[in-house]
């Protein structure tokens, strides 16, 4: 027999899990849409840095993806699925920002590679795999790091990365294969 | 023929008589106004270029004029968004609002509104 | 493993190339290819492309870790930019006799009370709210369907009885609602820990 206990606590809303703090939000509880900013605030920079290919930018792609996250929280279906959703809008904002820089000229600027390359014995002292590989992405030209975290982190198909990117998707086969190999490389030296 | 107040300035007065009404916590921006951000009563400045929260809209008349004209015209209509105190019940909050604006009217010797909309949009 | 990677090109992987052997991965090496599976460079470099697949899923967790907590002022940047007003939802009459009263709540202000409820029950957290039939008009039949998820070592039985009673009590003292139904559901219990990976408890 389970003992009865009178909980009289307020809930943590900070521990709450992502179901039920997205069906807060949609309901229109901020803190509770706060609660999912702090949660994945972080991991959706990383991912939008990736796309973007450097940090400017990162921050107004990110709130911008929040700010249109509020707004569609309420169509949401599968609360449960509100991370890979979230991931799915900073994608599209990352994408439409690259767009504009297309189209503004401005996109060359941000193409060198990412200030944060290391060189390889970093790679090999790194402490762990996840690690040593951020830096071999890193080390990469922007467009392999950014076709690859596409394909292999965000599950897009090769057709897909094409149309988002404007580039044939033979191309992006060709931006990964170098990727993928340029990354083997480099952790194999870890090892 | 009595000059009667603007809407605008009889909408500032109906703001204070209803932020006055006990349970009424907080006035809100109309409901069908674009996404903006809850405006505080402690932090807006008297005279502020705000608009004002009480919507008023149609023809502030005297009781008199408004008698004559008859009640049948698209008169004065008067709508705000209020949010109340968890602590009286929102029902009673909201037809308190109502009864307060309406008294406030008749005080004023003005004609009676012909729609009071009183929405409460939180119970804090 | 431990023989050395000898190369990536088809001269090392016995005419194949990497794309060929990613694209032989994502198949799950099904159909069996012969010439990939006798080729010794070709395993080496299957062997290497799924050790890289298999870090990729959580590499972004990762370097979330790691990245510096967003300041302040870009959180706020957020939420004092989202609305409260498009949660209202369906305005709910309360009765009135004067025909020139139009008094009503909004369903978001009937959800807030729910999830207030919540809280002054205990032992659940409540999640999304429905309201069930046609709120607009008086008299109505209407249902509640709660989402919620436990916390605690409480008897969930006990705490969603205690919530019905505070979710009634809330909607009998603040609405006219005719309420025929309050529906309690119940998510698996999952704990979070701080870096926000779920687990089933």
């Amino acid at each position: 027999m389970r003992l009865v206990v009178e909980s009289r606590t307020r809930p943590d809303l900070s521990a709450a899990d992502d179901r039920i703090l997205a069906g807060r939000a949609a309901d229109g509880d901020i803190p509770a849409f706060e609660v999912l900013v702090r949660r994945y605030g972080r991991l959706m920079r990383v991912y939008a840095r990736r796309v973007l290919g450097s940090n400017a930018d990162v921050d107004d792609v990110v709130q911008d993806a929040f700010i249109q996250a509020w707004q569609h929280l309420p169509s949401l279906d599968d609360l449960g699925s509100v991370k890979s959703w979230l991931m799915r809008i900073v994608a599209r904002k990352s994408f439409d920002r690259l767009r504009a820089r297309r189209e503004h000229d401005d996109i060359d600027d941000h193409e060198r590679p990412s200030p944060e390359a290391q060189s390889p014995q970093a790679i090999v002292e790194a402490d762990s795999l996840e690690h040593a590989l951020s830096l071999a992405l890193a080390a990469l030209p922007v467009e392999q790091a950014r076709c690859w975290v596409l394909r292999e982190v965000a599950g897009y198909s090769y057709l897909d990365i094409g149309r988002e990117l404007d580039i044939p998707s033979s191309t992006v086969r060709g931006i990964i294969a170098r990727a993928r190999k340029n990354l083997i490389r480099e952790m194999e030296g870890w090892r | 023929m009595s000059v009667t107040r603007s809407r605008d300035d009889l909408a500032r007065e109906l703001e204070a008589v209803v932020e006055a009404v006990p349970g009424v916590v907080m006035l809100y921006p109309a409901h069908s106004a674009p996404v903006v951000a809850v405006v505080s009563l402690v932090t807006r400045v008297a005279g502020s270029e705000l608009p004002p929260l009480v919507v008023v809209s149609g023809e502030v008349q005297d009781a008199l004029a408004g008698a004559l004209t008859g009640s049948d015209d698209a008169g004065l209509t008067v709508a705000v968004t209020i949010g109340v105190s968890e602590s009286v019940s929102a029902a009673e909050t909201c037809r308190a609002v109502y009864s307060a604006i309406v008294a406030h009217l008749a005080e004023a010797a003005l004609a009676p509104a012909s729609s009071v909309t009183v929405l409460v949009g939180a119970i804090t | 493993m431990s023989e050395p990677l000898s190369g990536l090109e088809p001269d090392d992987l016995d005419g194949h190339t990497i794309e060929e052997l990613s694209d032989y991965l994502d198949a799950g090496r099904s159909p069996a290819d012969a010439s990939i599976d006798a080729s010794p460079g070709c395993q080496i470099a299957l062997a290497a492309l799924a050790r890289l697949r298999s870090l990729s899923g959580s590499i972004l967790d990762a370097e979330a870790s790691g990245e510096p907590v967003p300041d302040e002022s870009w959180i706020s940047g957020i939420v004092q930019n989202i609305g409260r007003e498009a949660r209202a939802g369906r305005s709910i009459p309360l009765s009135h006799p004067s025909p020139s009263a139009s008094l009503a709540l909004t369903e978001g202000s009937v959800r807030g009370l729910i999830r207030a409820a919540g809280e002054e029950a205990g032992g659940l957290v409540v999640g999304r709210c429905r309201l069930d039939g046609d709120v607009a008009t008086p008299g109505a039949p209407v249902a509640i369907q709660v989402e919620v998820s436990a916390y605690g070592d409480e008897s969930i039985p006990a705490a969603a009885a205690r919530l019905r009673t505070a979710i009634s009590e809330a909607l009998g003292r603040h609405t006219e609602l005719v309420v025929t139904a309050i529906d309690i559901t119940v998510q698996d219990i999952h704990t979070v820990t701080g870096d926000g990976s779920e687990g089933a408890s």
